[in-house]
């Protein structure tokens, strides 16, 4: 039953062949069956199964919702009313919102039960879910070798909740690759929607002009469902779009006849024997379909990547300047354990300036990643740096942008690996971090640009791992990516 | 271009994060390498009329009202030092 995709589960819920209650059980029980994986931070038993009582109510009645009975599994960076939102970091190990997200609050309302709350990197700042306060998520996902595998990241929680079984879709974020890398990793489907098209009202920030929602899914069709649900204008938020969502799971058309299709030389060159097969069979099974091949010069989707590291820096060392230990999240004891709060120990504080708590909180609470980036972007907007760095990063971006734009005039989706490689072991981290960054060659360029891109499972490497296959579109072509994506799985 | 250990200190400073002397000497030489790899950015020619990148849909105006309960008790919740109704703090002025 819970291999199922979401939309064969709203069938047999609708059909009475299952109830929600045995659904939300039987996912519960193979979260402890498998929590060596680490994939959750928080697990909502109690509420999930009070939930999924009620949603058969609903059957019963005849009113049920969209996704009536069907839980789902939010990253812990969106905030869910009464049940703590960490963002994986200590700095926020107990915080507890008295708010919804939107993006949440949407598939609530249409019914989804959230069965818990996913592991992932802390601030979502990393690509292998290896910086989280509550220790590493593993990949479900094996080698030949046997080696423990990264899930990638920052979804990589959401990402493994999917694949794994644990939940039956799963909400991302994506700032730079943080859906579709760890989607490619774990043999799932995620989406990067455009920029504005989901509300970010809730989702605690990393690096604002970038960050976007987006769902993570067994296939395209229950991808296409969450989106539908999830999208839509929030006053909330002064960057979210005033356009009318499409059903696109409606709508969903396998279909790629009279398709441009453009691929980038650049993208060709320097391809793992893996990545390369797995473009060469795509790129076969698009001509069969009717779609036209365009082999385009497009340097800038991976020179753009240092790009991505000096904007989302910047815009992290600012959003994250809130956790301070003042007004929620952890506070450091100081000289006296304030956080008792007892007469005495508000008396011991005042032998600590309030420089020494702020600079005393940030040190316990960040870790190394998170303290890396923000110092990396407060170094780069210092005097002296700013022009070097950040001015001429957004020159850049608009470059990249003005590329794309020209780009897709003629064009109507780009296919691109996600990754440079698949998955790989723990012990083949790379111990330099320019390394690391370079996981997100294929990913960051479309979040400078704000545009649309899906990422699915597509053949496999010769170690019997998911290969990943992105499709990017211009803006708003959601439709266009989930028809190509779903003609190619 | 690199950075030196003076100037970690000094952005740490900024950025209000303590660190040990040990963590200078780490992220000096983390920082410095991925201030390396970001020079690739040279190579990439730019116009000389390149106006700033902007997201186009910024200008989503609201009606100027208050549009917000007070959340004052609920946000007291999270606080870590409550007293009264105020978040305790050490004290600012000397």
């Amino acid at each position: 039953m819970i291999q199922s995709t979401i939309h064969a589960l709203l069938s047999k819920l609708r059909n009475k062949e299952i109830t929600s209650v045995a659904l939300v059980q039987t996912y519960l029980d193979e979260i402890e069956k498998q929590k060596e994986l680490n994939v959750y931070i928080t697990v909502c038993a109690e509420s999930a199964l009070k939930a999924a009582n009620e949603a058969d109510k609903r059957y019963a009645n005849g009113t049920e919702r969209k996704l009536e009975g069907i839980p789902l599994a939010f990253k812990d960076l969106y905030c869910t009313n009464g049940v703590r939102t960490t963002a994986a970091s200590k700095i926020l190990e107990n915080f507890v919102p008295f708010y919804e997200s939107t993006v949440t609050q949407k598939l609530l309302d249409e019914g989804a039960i959230c069965i818990g709350k996913t592991n992932m990197d802390e601030f979502a700042m990393g690509s292998m879910t290896q910086y989280s306060h509550f220790g590493p998520t593993y990949n479900h996902l094996k080698r030949a070798d046997g080696k423990r595998l990264i899930p990638g990241g920052s979804s990589g929680g959401s990402a493994v909740a999917v694949g794994a079984h644990l939940a039956a879709g799963s909400l991302g974020s994506d700032t730079g690759g943080s859906i579709r890398q760890p989607a490619a990793f774990c043999g799932v489907v995620g989406i990067k929607p455009t920029y504005g098209l989901c509300s970010r009202f809730g989702m605690i920030a990393f690096a604002s002009s970038l960050d976007q929602a987006g769902p993570m899914a067994k296939d395209v069709r229950d991808a296409a469902l969450l989106l539908e649900i999830m999208a839509g204008h929030d006053p909330k938020d002064s960057t979210s779009l005033d356009v009318p969502i499409p059903s696109y799971s409606g709508n969903l058309k396998a279909d790629v006849k009279g398709k441009n299709v453009a691929v980038f030389n650049e993208c060709l060159q320097d391809l793992s024997a893996d990545n390369k097969k797995m473009m060469d069979v795509a790129i076969k099974k698009l001509e069969a379909g009717g779609a036209t091949i365009h082999y385009v010069d497009f340097p800038l989707m991976k020179e753009t990547t240092p790009v991505y590291y000096i904007i989302a820096p910047t815009e992290a060392s600012s959003n994250l300047a809130k956790y301070d230990g003042v007004r929620f999240g952890h506070r450091a004891a100081g000289n006296g354990d304030v956080a008792k709060a007892t007469p005495n120990s508000r008396a011991k504080t005042r032998d600590l300036s309030i420089d020494e708590l702020f600079s005393k909180t940030r040190q316990e609470g960040f870790g190394d990643e998170v303290k890396r980036r923000i110092l990396m972007g407060t170094y780069i907007l210092s005097k002296g740096h700013y022009d070097a760095y950040y001015l001429r990063a957004q020159k850049i971006q608009g470059v990249l942008r003005q590329a794309f734009t020209d780009l897709f005039r003629n064009i109507d989706v780009v296919l691109a690996p996600t990754t440079p490689t698949p998955a790989f072991a723990l012990d083949e981290i790379p111990t330099d971090h320019t390394s690391i960054y370079l996981n997100d060659l294929y990913t960051t360029a479309v979040n400078l640009a704000g545009l649309p891109a899906i990422a699915f499972p597509f053949g496999q490497s010769e170690s019997g791992l998911p290969m990943g296959c992105q499709l990017i579109g211009p803006e708003l072509s959601e439709q266009t990516l989930f028809d190509v994506g779903s003609y190619l799985t | 271009m690199s950075i030196t250990k003076a100037e970690v200190i000094y952005a740490a400073g900024l950025a209000k994060i303590g660190l040990t002397d040990q963590d200078v000497e780490k992220f000096t030489t983390e920082l410095g390498g991925i201030l390396h790899w970001m020079e690739a950015l040279n190579n990439i020619a730019i116009p000389d009329n390149m106006p700033l990148y902007r997201p186009k849909n910024l200008v989503c105006e609201r009606d100027d009202a208050n549009s917000t309960p007070d959340y004052s008790a609920q946000f007291m919740t999270n606080a870590p030092d409550p007293q009264h109704d105020f978040f305790g703090v050490p004290k600012v002025i000397e």
